[in-house]
């Protein structure tokens, strides 16, 4: 490893100024970032459209799924680009799936809500570690690092924003006399074009944080070895390693120098980048006066005294058990600023609890994107039963007639006959119509609306009904009509004969 | 029960002789069935008629084929822009043989006239049209002259080529009974049409002389009478109302009809009856009427326009929607 080459300054830095570093870098390569990204992402789109291209909600899962499947030659491209090699993206794309293979199936199914993907992205990609040598491994770099899962949650929750953000933005383009649809509609209603809109924002969205997203988890995990293996301190030594030589190489420095650098190196860098091979050659008690000795170097002569604000005084009785949660709550805020030791004493892992966020937020995933592809497709109609014919509500009134069928009397037509003995001709038409709507209505569940004319009502029976039915409600209908609009009395025989027949055909009507 | 047998026995004669006269018609304008029915409504309700349609798709031929089916007179006149008053209703001329003044009666003096392209001619012109369709007289220097009646003016717009034209203005356009779009016509249609019109036919002229003559002016007059004695029952005029009352508070619409929609609604709806062999007017009669007696009734609200609605859009929604009557 070149650690000379680097591109990025090397130096202590806490975990968030370690993501800070990995952002600068994703905003400075971009382009090649996103071109890799795209490059992977849009031919598993194109491949996966042809055969989902009805099951967008498919789709979307999917593409979403293969995530790890997208990252890897961004952090390839990262590892040399940081180095000072900055390859063409076609020199990436020509061994890319030498770049992707390696252990992608684990990464595509058990580490796919692994919360700090990213950072141990690396650990497989550039170190090529595998089983208990990458657990172990990952043991090491992965201790106190709950930053990496933060990363993740934050991600997620950028992606989101940004995704409702484009399709706000979006929907604000449309100038509102052309907008066919309300906002929540589009979001929330089954549609075409909604789900067109959702899927474009959601791939253009993950495109945009991939390349943070990546970078700052190799950032992360470069802030991490740094800090085990001393890159900045080994850095800094190369350095004057190198200064020295090129002064001495001028003004044939005395040996003086090159002997004290000499001396420092061969016993300090050891002992600083490779601790536990310094521990074999060197005792600590013989390491103690080396260490005091360098020491004393003016280089290392410099004291900072620093103040700070601490509560001596007695904590707050507080024995309310109302306020347990607060108390534990205050606790989960500290501890999302201590070290480890402090978390223990808190008995909050965030790097558990991290993980559990982000399976909480993967599973809500899922299970919406399921929601949305049952409600948005006709997938399952194959597997569903037939529906059972569900009794629907039935009108009380239609069209000013009471349809209720205890309105009725028990028997219609008879009742219809002793009318038209008296000579109530209109009121025995008017009771044989009602029965008969009242029959489709609430037997055969035809759906009557209040504008519907007899004529309609008329094509409705035929179209649903048999054609013996049909024609004895089209008499029926001519009868009523002539009647009703026309005040023409009919003569008692074919009322009679419409009274018989109406028993034959609506007879069953429940009462 | 003398009086209704009496009534029976005209309706008889005279469905007899308006189905006939459709049939008549439909030898030369082949298909176009709604249109002929609306022509033949507004025929009996004494109404106007405003086609909208592309050109070539036979409203001369319609026009035509009704007035050899009727035995009147018919005139076309082109509107243009340049066409003046006096070119529709006629002026008054120096006859120097006779040394006086005389009457030259102008295209609208017929029974049917067809006002081709009404829209190219500016509103001094349309005025003069809508006003002989009004009145149905026609003052040439004070003098008041009298149309032959029946007269039936069926006018055109082409919903293309809108430049230079002077779109009808909403009062006017009111005194159309009704607005009868005229469509492409169906494959069939079209082939037996084209078969038909080539085959010993030279040139363009239209062909009518296959029409016979089944009614005369005079039978359309007693049959006008008869179609507005048509008995109307409360509950019809109720939803006529309720329809046209409708378009005035629909979201959407700008301006609803006015009263003169109700009226021509109720008209168009009897002669619909009438048509249909009724002697009674039904919800059915006005609802099959109501698009085309409404469609230019009404203003659609910008919102809609600019979405690319239509008013029979709306006035579908309005119809399903008010409550058809029940006794």
């Amino acid at each position: 490893m070149e650690l000379d080459k680097l591109e990025i300054s090397l130096r202590r830095r806490t975990s968030w100024e370690a993501i800070d570093l990995g952002f600068a870098l994703a905003r400075r390569w971009f382009m090649p970032l996103w071109l890799l990204w795209l490059s992977s992402a849009v031919p598993l789109g194109l491949i996966l459209f042809f055969f989902l291209y009805d099951e967008l909600g498919w789709l979307m899962l999917i593409i979403w799924w293969f995530k790890p499947l997208y990252e890897p030659p961004l952090m390839f491209w990262l590892s040399r680009a940081v180095f000072g090699e900055q390859l063409p993206v076609k020199t990436v794309l020509r061994q890319w799936w030498s770049v992707v293979r390696p252990q992608l199936l684990l990464n595509l199914t058990l580490r796919r809500f692994n919360p700090s993907r990213s950072f141990t992205l690396p650990v497989a990609l550039l170190e090529q570690l595998r089983g208990a040598a990458r657990r172990d491994r990952l043991r090491v770099l992965g201790r106190n690092q709950s930053a990496a899962a933060w990363l993740t949650v934050i991600g997620i929750h950028l992606e989101t924003v940004l995704q409702m953000a484009f399709i706000t933005v979006v929907f604000m383009l449309i100038p509102e006399d052309l907008r066919w649809t309300s906002f929540g509609d589009l979001f929330m209603a089954p549609g075409k074009l909604g789900d067109w809109l959702q899927f474009a924002g959601a791939l253009f969205c993950l495109s945009i944080i991939a390349p943070f997203y990546v970078a700052a988890g190799f950032t992360l995990y470069l802030n991490r070895r740094s800090e085990l293996e001393a890159w900045d301190i080994e850095i800094n030594f190369r350095r004057t390693s190198e200064r020295f030589k090129s002064e001495s190489s001028r003004r044939s420095l005395t040996g003086v120098a090159s002997l004290v650098l000499a001396a420092v190196m061969v016993f300090v860098v050891p002992l600083i980048s490779t601790p536990v091979d310094a521990a074999q050659q060197v005792s600590a008690r013989d390491a103690r006066p080396l260490i005091e000795h360098v020491l004393e170097d003016e280089a290392f002569g410099r004291y900072e005294q620093t103040h700070r604000w601490e509560y001596v005084g007695q904590p707050e009785s507080n024995s309310s058990t109302d306020n347990r949660f607060l108390r534990w709550l205050e606790n989960l805020l500290k501890g999302m600023d201590t070290t480890a030791a402090d978390t223990n004493k808190t008995g909050i892992n965030l790097v558990e609890l991290g993980k559990i966020l982000v399976w909480i937020i993967g599973i809500a995933l899922v299970v919406f994107l399921i929601y949305q592809i049952i409600n948005n497709s006709q997938w399952f109609s194959d597997f569903q039963s037939r529906r059972v014919r569900q009794e629907k509500n039935k009108p009380v009134e239609l069209f000013g007639l009471d349809l209720r069928p205890d309105q009725l009397p028990d028997d219609p037509a008879a009742e219809a006959r002793r009318l038209v003995a008296q000579g109530a001709f209109r009121e025995a038409l008017s009771l044989l119509y009602r029965g008969a709507l009242v029959y489709l209505v609430t037997q055969e569940y035809i759906e009557i609306p209040d504008s519907a004319t007899e004529g309609e009502c008329e094509r409705l029976v035929r179209n649903y009904r048999s054609k013996a039915e049909a024609d004895y409600f089209n008499t029926l209908t001519n009868h009523w009509l002539r009647m009703a609009y026309g005040h023409i009395v009919p003569a008692e025989e074919p009322v009679i004969m419409l009274c018989q027949q109406w028993q034959e055909v609506y007879g069953n009507v429940e009462s | 029960m003398n009086e209704s047998q009496g009534q029976d026995q005209l309706s008889d004669k005279v469905l007899r002789k308006l189905g006939q006269l459709e049939q008549e018609i439909g030898k030369a304008v082949i298909g176009q069935r709604q249109v002929i029915r609306d022509t033949t409504i507004a025929l009996l309700a004494g109404g106007h008629v405003l086609v909208e349609g592309v050109p070539g798709l036979g409203k001369t031929l319609l026009v035509r084929s009704l007035a050899a089916a009727v035995g009147g007179v018919f005139n076309r006149v082109q509107f243009t822009p340049d066409l003046m008053p006096s070119d529709i209703s006629g002026h008054i001329m120096f006859d120097r043989k006779t040394d006086s003044f005389r009457v030259r009666k102008g295209p609208v003096f017929c029974n049917f006239l067809l006002a081709d392209e009404i829209n190219r001619a500016p509103a001094k012109t349309q005025s003069a049209l809508l006003e002989v369709m009004q009145e149905q007289q026609v003052t040439i220097e004070g003098q008041t002259y009298e149309l032959q009646l029946p007269f039936l003016a069926l006018a055109t717009q082409n919903p293309i080529e809108q430049e230079g034209t002077y779109p009808l203005p909403q009062a006017q356009l009111d005194r159309f009974l009704l607005k009868v779009y005229i469509d492409y016509p169906s494959v069939d249609e079209e082939l037996q049409m084209v078969k038909q019109i080539t085959s010993d036919s030279v040139a363009n002229k239209l062909d009518v002389s296959s029409i016979q003559e089944v009614l005369k002016p005079e039978e359309i007059l007693s049959l006008q009478r008869y179609t507005s004695k048509l008995e109307v029952d409360e509950q019809i005029v109720a939803y006529a109302v309720n329809i046209v009352r409708a378009t005035r508070d629909w979201s959407g619409i700008e301006t609803g009809s006015g009263p003169r929609g109700s009226i021509a609604l109720l008209r168009a709806g009897r002669a619909n009856a009438v048509l249909s062999g009724r002697r009674f007017v039904t919800p059915d009669d006005i609802k099959a009427v109501a698009p085309a007696v409404l469609r230019h009734r009404i203003k659609l609200s910008a919102d809609l326009e600019i979405e690319g609605y239509q008013p029979d859009d709306v006035l579908k929604d309005i119809l399903s929607n008010v409550q058809a009557p029940r006794v």
